[in-house]
């Protein structure tokens, strides 16, 4: 059996499409009403345009960005990056925003799966980080399912639902997700 | 609008002080231990920086003088995150001031600036793990380890930690520092 590179168990990763701006203008509306989401600011936002969209898929700002689809049926279920990308360091963060409806499916997990093996395999980096609010049970997880550890707690870096909230810093370093990787094998 | 600790002062950034900045930012000693992204290695990089920093609402830059003799020590400066009300902060004084005091408490009197002009909750910043001294002068104004971004940068062939620290508006003693209006 051939496996492709970005194909996992439950997703697949692809690059985002000019019709995916409909499912973007969903998955920016549920980030306001949310209180799990990592932004400085959870804010509505205009609903972006077709113009603004096909320039973003155009731009090169240095990202890696992915659009999530399942694999039984190939729908949108989100979308995914990698970005700060240090090449002396050999770093770069990830990103991940699921639709809220595909919650508690394994899809985040599988995800960011496919993102390390793209980082550490085709991209050769020493270490993926991330940071995620302290209280988003759910994701921290899922990060420690695929690997990370808390590298640091930044205390009331955010502001949200009335009160200051921790921010944790997760990694994960190259040999920890090769000997994991094998360990699978 | 200038403020002053027990050993220095903070003031505005003059044209006359750039030179002294890139001849501070130039010695390799204290670039092993700045953790400048992009790392600012020519004199154009570090003018260009100024030049943009300067210009930035939400960055403050400071120069750091004696008080006694007016004497120019280098910058410290903070960077502002008005929605989560959180500074990260940073301190660069010349080699020969490091070791009398002189960073403890220019770092003193930014973090009392940002608490008590700024209006901000958190003032943090990330120091590399080979940098014992600063570490040991961030501890003595009150910041406290939060954690280790672990082999996180790669310098003078190998990995080293950042160090991330941090303190709050709720542990932070209200100081001597007080704000002098120009003369």
């Amino acid at each position: 059996m051939t496996t492709h590179p970005f194909v996992g168990e439950l997703v697949r990763l692809r690059g985002p499409r000019v019709d995916d701006r409909q499912h973007m203008v969903r998955l920016d509306a549920q980030v306001a009403a949310s209180s799990t989401g990592n932004a400085a600011e959870a804010a509505p936002v205009p609903e972006i345009t077709a113009s603004e969209w096909e320039r973003r898929l155009a731009e090169d700002d240095g990202r890696w960005r992915f659009v999530i689809e399942a694999l039984d049926d190939d729908r949108f279920v989100g979308i995914c990056n990698l970005k700060d990308h240090h090449p002396t360091n050999r770093r770069a963060a990830i990103g991940i925003r699921l639709l809220e409806e595909e919650w508690g499916r394994g899809f985040g997990t599988d995800a960011v799966r496919l993102l390390l093996r793209f980082a550490f395999d085709d991209l050769d980096l020493h270490k993926v980080a991330l940071d995620v609010v302290a209280d988003n049970d759910r994701a921290i997880a899922a990060y420690e399912r695929c690997g990370f550890r808390v590298d640091a707690r930044r205390r009331q870096a955010r502001f949200r639902d009335g009160r200051a909230k921790d921010v944790l810093d997760m990694s994960i370093l190259d040999r920890e997700w090769r000997s994991a990787a094998e360990g699978d094998t | 609008m200038s403020f002053e600790g027990r050993l220095v002062r903070l003031r505005a950034v003059l044209d006359e002080d750039h030179d002294d900045i890139v001849a501070i930012e130039a010695d390799p000693e204290g670039q092993a231990l700045a953790n400048d992204d992009p790392p600012l290695e020519t004199e154009a990089g570090v003018r260009s920086w100024l030049a943009t920093v300067l210009d930035k609402q939400t960055v403050h830059l400071f120069a750091v003088e004696r008080l006694d003799d007016g004497g120019f020590l280098g910058t410290c400066g903070i960077g502002v995150d008005a929605r989560s009300k959180v500074g990260e902060v940073g301190i660069s004084l010349r080699r020969s001031s490091w070791g009398t005091g002189v960073g403890t408490d220019a770092m003193r009197v930014l973090v009392d600036v940002g608490f008590r002009h700024l209006n901000l909750n958190r003032i943090w910043l990330a120091v590399f793990s080979t940098n014992e001294r600063a570490i040991a002068s961030y501890r003595k104004v009150g910041f406290v380890e939060e954690g280790r971004w672990r082999e996180d940068v790669w310098r003078d062939g190998r990995y080293i930690d950042h160090v991330v620290m941090a303190v709050l508006r709720e542990e932070w003693p209200s100081t001597d520092a007080t704000v002098v209006a120009p003369s």
